[in-house]
């Protein structure tokens, strides 16, 4: 008696399948970029749109967690088949999608939009997509981290220091004197499990109390800083460990000087452009480190149209989509052309600050580890956990770093990877 | 206990009980009508001023919002029908007959369920790609059957086993075959049993996040659409979203289990008892 | 008659096998797969060293232990208070059974906005003039509130499949038996202890049954509302996979989970033998 609904359940079903009905002009694009809501409708209705109309491709924009996003890439690559056309993600994770052989050499596709010489890609960024012998993504965007703080959190700034020139000490007394003259521990990390804080520990606080990310882990130094960090935490939110996107608790009020990723911090700026103010990361003994982050588009080897891919890709470094991309979601240009655009509000102060952090005097580039092939996904976890640790569980600092230091010093020695800068080229990398 | 003083505890324990439930759900609702600056501001007000339609309606306008709700609720409808048809003769053996094997098959569907679905990932994914189920709603729709199924079975076990086998054998001396009997007597008096092992599979499939995002790239259903993004391994959304999310999910969940609600405490003229 | 129940049980077996059997198989098998294919116990060690592993453990069994029971009592209560068949049972019954619908990552998010320092029990306590400033409740210094705060939530959200399965069972219990034992002047409590538990036994089982396998599963309200600071198995086992990208030991975390839950799903059938395998007939 059901049977018959099931049947046209079914029938429906097989109808609405996407391989007997999908248009040959469709192209999927998934990407980590542009997840929350809002930004997948701008993606959709905004940037992608000019392309439809002028390619008459229709583009799929798929956005989800790195998670998903990846398992759903290799096991298109593992089958053999796919329908991800053309992808975009994180510097991070291509090495990863390298070692799986998901992707594909884009070294031709890149000489082929050079050649049309409307766009110069800067030459570093390019670089950070050569892995493994091949051109693994065209640079798409760049992003970077550095601090907010609310206007109420001004006043108890270390007096006679300057906020643009910010130190680990004076970061640490404002926590101080802000926690005094409240009761409230009101600076924040964003160390939830889906947070960012491991980047602020191998891309800014290593490098900067130790110059280095990888040999001097357990160093001296090192001990030092982990020392510096314990204080810190003790004058850090005590939610900081929910904390995945810090926008949010600074709109709330929980936290008033918050570090995190440009994109995780804007939504605040943009909401409440006269109640915030953008300053550089700290620096420490060994200058001020901060991290570029690049995001690339690659084409997977199973895409089903590479070349309605590299369509779409011709399309998102264009010089002029590229300045709708900094106005439209605060991601640096990766081509020279689209720099020095105009913008306004809570945008121009983040664009101001990511200006001052990365041409201040003292300021030093910190690049992702590459060459860990495979096992990429284990370098950031190694920081965390010795954080978690050494602040949170109180372990003896020497202790962890010994244990922990040994694991880093296995990882590098078993993919025979070099040090990342600013370290020495150096292959494998020693844990000193 | 007088009568009177009983029927106090019983109003008291309801009452306290339907607040217990409803007012985290109260609090949702308001906020999912309440505009975004107001969600910031500390103390936030319970009650919003003004009311704002803004951020559900953000949500009905996001592209691939309704078609992917039409394809949840597809998917879930069909989940229950498979998974009934599929289940409820297994849980029918288990409660009637006793067989070699049967406690080792009960355990062994119950093993598959303690499987953590999360690993499933990549192999079920390559799997459908060969399959050609991969991207399809029928794809979706085996897979949350099949997380379904191990539970529907065990239900409907304990479904049967209340339903007295001498009823059934009443109707087969007088003249019924084992079908008949079965149809006219057993399944009657299990409806709220299999009414319970629905609500229980639609929700399953209704709030499915994994094998939703895994398994689909166009055809997506709304939580591979909506809880990815607002969920907290997802990306931040500000809270008005996640809160309109939250409560978007909630409605058509409300609506199906009103429906299926009745079937638990019908009895269907069943005069046995 | 003897192929009936192995016909009855084939759609099942091999609708399983196909669709969740057949894929577990091979991710089940990398917990055991060297890098050159041979076995090798390296994953399990690998887990068993890593920081969360113990904490993960303690904090799954501890977290189940507490949860359970009390989803079971309330559910139960709410089941006897839906058969009392009082006027708007029905509405009563449809109130209760609503956090079935909404998903544990929906759940989180609802407990988190009532949790945070920001949020609506501050508020509420503020209101009151019971505070002037906002308590942190979700802080490591102060575990009681957080595992507090989890449990709250997790019976909140998950009472509702206990209640459901127990309401089913009350369903199908005959009205004279209860009539009988009126007629033998039991009171409320003694049909309750005598007459309605033993025969609910086969659905406490069940529902002690999904609940502890579901129990061992959860991990998305747990992260919204403690972080890893609470680690959970099942948490472990999807950021090994997803997040650090290591299939082979997000697998031994997976072998641990389902050991578990087997081993007391296997002691709940054996404490709450029902009347079934008396009352099945071959």
């Amino acid at each position: 008696m059901r049977c018959g609904l099931l049947v046209a359940c079914l029938a429906l079903l097989l109808g609405a399948a996407p391989t007997s009905s999908a248009p040959a002009q469709e192209v999927t694009f998934t990407s980590t970029q542009l997840t929350p809501v809002e930004e997948q409708e701008w993606a959709r209705t905004t940037l992608l749109k000019p392309f439809e109309d002028e390619s008459g491709i229709r583009v799929q924009f798929v956005a989800d967690t790195a998670g998903p996003y990846i398992d759903r890439l290799l096991a298109e690559t593992k089958a053999g088949r796919g329908s991800v056309a053309v992808t975009g993600t994180l510097q991070g994770d291509y090495p990863l999608l390298v070692a799986q052989g998901a992707v594909r050499d884009v070294a031709p596709l890149l000489r082929e939009l050079e050649g049309r010489r409307d766009r110069t890609f800067v030459p570093d960024v390019v670089k950070s997509g050569q892995i493994s012998g091949i051109q693994a993504f065209v640079p798409w965007m760049q992003a970077t981290y550095l601090i907010v703080a609310s206007k109420q959190a001004m006043p108890y700034f270390p007096r006679g220091r300057n906020p643009q020139a910010m130190t680990y000490d004076d970061l640490l007394q404002w926590g101080e004197n802000i926690k005094q003259a409240t009761g409230q521990r009101r600076i924040g990390f964003p160390s939830g499990p889906t947070g960012l804080y491991g980047r602020f520990l191998h891309g800014y606080a290593y490098p900067s109390f130790t110059g280095s990310q990888v040999k001097k882990f357990k160093s001296p130094e090192a001990v030092e800083m982990w020392r510096y960090l314990r204080r810190l935490w003790g004058v850090s939110h005590p939610s900081s460990f929910l904390y995945n996107f810090m926008q949010e608790p600074l709109l709330l009020g929980e936290v008033w000087v918050a570090w995190d990723h440009v994109a995780r911090l804007l939504p605040a700026l943009r909401d409440r452009p006269n109640d915030f103010v953008v300053l550089p990361s700290p620096a420490g003994p060994k200058g001020r480190s901060y991290l570029a982050v690049i995001a690339g588009l690659g084409v997977p080897k199973t895409s089903p149209n590479p070349d309605a891919a590299a369509r779409v890709i011709e399309y998102l470094t264009r010089p002029k989509t590229q300045v709708m991309t900094l106005q439209g979601v605060a991601f640096f240009p990766t081509v020279r052309e689209a720099s020095g655009a105009v913008a306004a509000g809570g945008l121009k102060a983040m664009i101001d600050g990511v200006t001052a952090q990365a041409t201040a005097r003292d300021a030093r580039t910190a690049l992702l580890p590459i060459g860990l092939g495979a096992r990429s996904g284990e370098f950031v976890p190694l920081y965390v956990d010795t954080f978690r640790q050494i602040a949170v569980q109180g372990r003896k600092i020497e202790d962890v770093l010994a244990a922990q230091g040994a694991k880093l010093a296995d990882l590098y020695r078993a993919t025979n990877a070099a040090c990342p800068p600013p370290d020495p080229e150096e292959r494998p990398c020693r844990v000193e | 206990m007088t009568t009177a003083g009983r029927r106090a505890l019983l109003g008291i324990s309801v009452a306290l009980l339907t607040a217990w439930v409803l007012v985290p759900l109260l609090l949702v609702a308001v906020a999912s009508l309440t505009t975004r600056s107001q969600l910031y501001t500390w103390p936030r007000s319970i009650i919003p001023h003004p009311w704002s339609l803004e951020t559900i309606r953000f949500f009905f306008r996001t592209q691939g919002v309704l078609e992917s709700t039409e394809r949840s609720l597809l998917v879930a409808v069909l989940t229950i029908l498979l998974s009934v048809l599929v289940g409820a003769p297994a849980g029918y053996a288990l409660s009637r007959f006793r067989f070699a094997g049967r406690e080792g098959f009960r355990l062994a569907i119950l093993a598959t369920k303690t499987f953590p679905a999360t690993i499933l990932a990549v192999p079920l994914a390559v799997a459908f790609i060969s399959w050609g189920l991969y991207d399809t709603l029928l794809g979706v729709a085996f897979v949350h059957t099949a997380l379904a199924l191990p539970f529907t079975v065990v239900i409907t076990t304990t479904v049967f086993i209340g339903v007295p086998y001498e009823l059934e054998e009443a109707a087969m001396t007088l003249g019924c075959n084992r079908l008949a009997a079965f149809r006219r007597i057993a399944l009657p008096i299990a409806l709220p049993g299999l009414a319970a092992a629905a609500i229980f599979t639609f929700v399953l499939s209704w709030n499915e996040v994994f094998a939703a995002t895994i398994l689909t790239v166009r055809n997506r259903t709304l939580p591979a659409l909506v809880m990815n993004s607002v969920g907290a391994l997802g990306s931040g959304a500000p809270l008005d979203y996640r809160f309109a999310a939250g409560f978007f999910m909630i409605i058509p969940a409300l609506i199906i289990i009103l429906v299926i609600r009745r079937y638990l405490l019908t009895l269907w003229g069943i005069t046995v008892r | 008659m003897d192929w009936l129940p192995y016909a009855l049980l084939l759609p099942t077996v091999a609708f399983l096998s196909v669709f969740f059997v057949y894929p577990m198989v091979q991710a089940l098998l990398i917990s055991v797969r060297g890098e050159d294919g041979g076995f090798t116990l390296r994953h399990f060690q690998a887990m068993a060293q890593d920081t969360y592993f113990g904490d993960a453990l303690r904090n799954s069994l501890v977290l189940t232990a507490i949860t359970i029971p009390l989803q079971v009592a309330l559910g139960l209560a709410i089941a006897l208070l839906v058969n009392a068949r009082f006027r708007g049972h029905e509405w009563f019954l449809y109130a209760c059974a609503i956090p079935l619908g909404i998903s544990d990552l929906a759940a989180g998010l609802i407990w988190l906005s009532v949790f945070t320092e920001r949020g609506y029990l501050n508020a509420a306590l503020r209101g009151m003039g019971w505070v002037s400033q906002p308590i942190t409740f979700l802080s490591p210094e102060h575990p009681g509130w957080l595992y507090g705060a989890m449990i709250a939530t997790e019976v909140w959200r998950a009472t509702a499949i206990v209640m459901i399965v127990l309401v089913a069972g009350l369903q199908l219990i005959p009205k004279d038996y209860f009539e009988t034992a009126d007629v033998f002047g039991a009171t409320g409590w003694r049909k309750l202890r005598y007459v309605t538990l033993p025969l609910m036994r086969p659905a406490l089982q069940t529902a002690l049954i999904i609940r502890t396998i579901l129990a061992f599963q959860l991990f998305a309200t747990v992260i919204t509302l403690a972080g890893r600071i609470v680690p959970v198995l099942a948490g472990e086992a999807y950021f090994q996979y997803s997040q650090y990208r290591n299939p082979n030991v997000a697998s031994a975390y997976a072998v641990v989970i389902m050991t578990l839950s087997m081993a007391i799903t296997v002691i709940y059938l054996w404490l709450l033998r029902t009347r079934d395998v008396e009352a099945a007939r071959g």
